[in-house]
């Protein structure tokens, strides 16, 4: 199976998030867009006050990628609701260097995404210097 | 009367379900820990026999069960005996957590829950390989740091984040894997995917 398209990221999302009691209804339409998904996702965190949702979208570098080149059709919808949230439904992406050069393109909506997290070797801090009288 | 009919078994193999032990507090090695999932396989040895006949023994049964092993010895080990045992298993890289008497006194006057203790105690006489670097199926029990990233991951406010990057086998699927153990909580509606 080659690469998907990130039009089936709605897909994706829905399989994942199925796991949720009472988000996702039991009948939707095949041609369910994000626009529905981001709807009902915000119809849950407002019916459950205390929740929250967090959603790693791991291995993201195409999808920002692609996804920059169309005008963010799906980054923007997602820190929309982000927004609208206060961030009780938070997105995580990560990826390779690639995502950090993303943040550099102007007017990205990951600039609105925190500061960067760098996941880098975990090295051995240097101990300070021993005092001496 | 024929008293070559059946050799009298020394050792019994059972099956022992147990509460499932979460966390480097509870179990350091993460096969007797999360991987676990409460259940073991016991083998109860009665008599004693040669430290290399046991591990014969054990070594026979570690193929053919996918539960991790743990060794009652019903008579007391010396300090040369136990030794001996635990030299053995880290040459055959044979693992398998062992009781005997002592030990078995030792626990009942430990205040804390049983079974953890016994597998930090026995840890110690024991071969085991916790670490692994090609899966990002990483135990819970060994995932140490990256405390700052994983806070900047669960805040709303402040300095938090929504982007994480990085070289490839660095451990960024691991981080994401760890906050979502962390903050998956059905019950509290905390959901992370």
């Amino acid at each position: 199976m080659g690469p998907r398209s990130i039009e089936d990221l709605t897909a994706v999302l829905i399989e994942n998030l199925n796991i949720i009691p009472g988000l996702i209804p039991d009948k939707y339409s095949a041609n369910a867009g994000l626009t529905f998904l981001l709807t009902k996702i915000k119809e849950w965190i407002e019916r459950n006050k205390e929740s929250r949702i967090i959603l790693f979208l791991d291995e993201s570098d195409k999808f920002l990628e692609k996804d920059s080149i169309k005008e963010w059709p799906h980054v923007l919808p997602l820190k929309g609701l982000m927004e609208k949230t206060d961030k009780r439904f938070k997105v995580v992406l990560a990826g390779l260097h690639d995502v950090r050069r993303t943040i550099k393109i102007p007017n990205n909506p990951l600039a609105h995404f925190g500061s960067p997290i760098c996941v880098g070797p975990m090295l051995e801090k240097r101990r300070p210097p021993r005092l001496s009288c | 009367m024929n008293l070559n009919r059946r050799p009298l078994r020394k050792h019994s193999i059972l099956t022992l379900p147990a509460p499932q032990l979460k966390g480097r507090s509870q179990s350091p090695l993460p096969q007797f820990g999360s991987v676990a999932q409460g259940k073991y396989r016991l083998i109860i040895f009665r008599d004693r026999i040669t430290e290399e006949d046991q591990l014969e023994i054990i070594k026979a049964l570690i193929p053919i069960t996918n539960r991790p092993v743990l060794v009652f010895n019903f008579f007391y080990l010396n300090h040369k005996n136990r030794l001996s045992l635990a030299k053995l298993s880290r040459k055959s890289k044979t693992t398998f957590l062992q009781l005997d008497e002592a030990m078995l006194i030792f626990l009942t006057s430990v205040k804390e829950s049983k079974l953890p203790s016994f597998i930090k105690l026995a840890a110690s006489f024991a071969f085991a390989e916790p670490y692994q670097t090609a899966s990002s199926n990483l135990p819970e029990e060994m995932f140490y740091g990256r405390g700052s990233q994983i806070r900047k991951l669960v805040d709303k406010i402040g300095d938090f984040s929504c982007l994480i990057y990085g070289g490839r086998q660095l451990g960024k699927t691991v981080l994401q894997r760890e906050v979502e153990r962390i903050f998956n909580q059905p019950t509290k509606g905390m959901r992370s995917t």
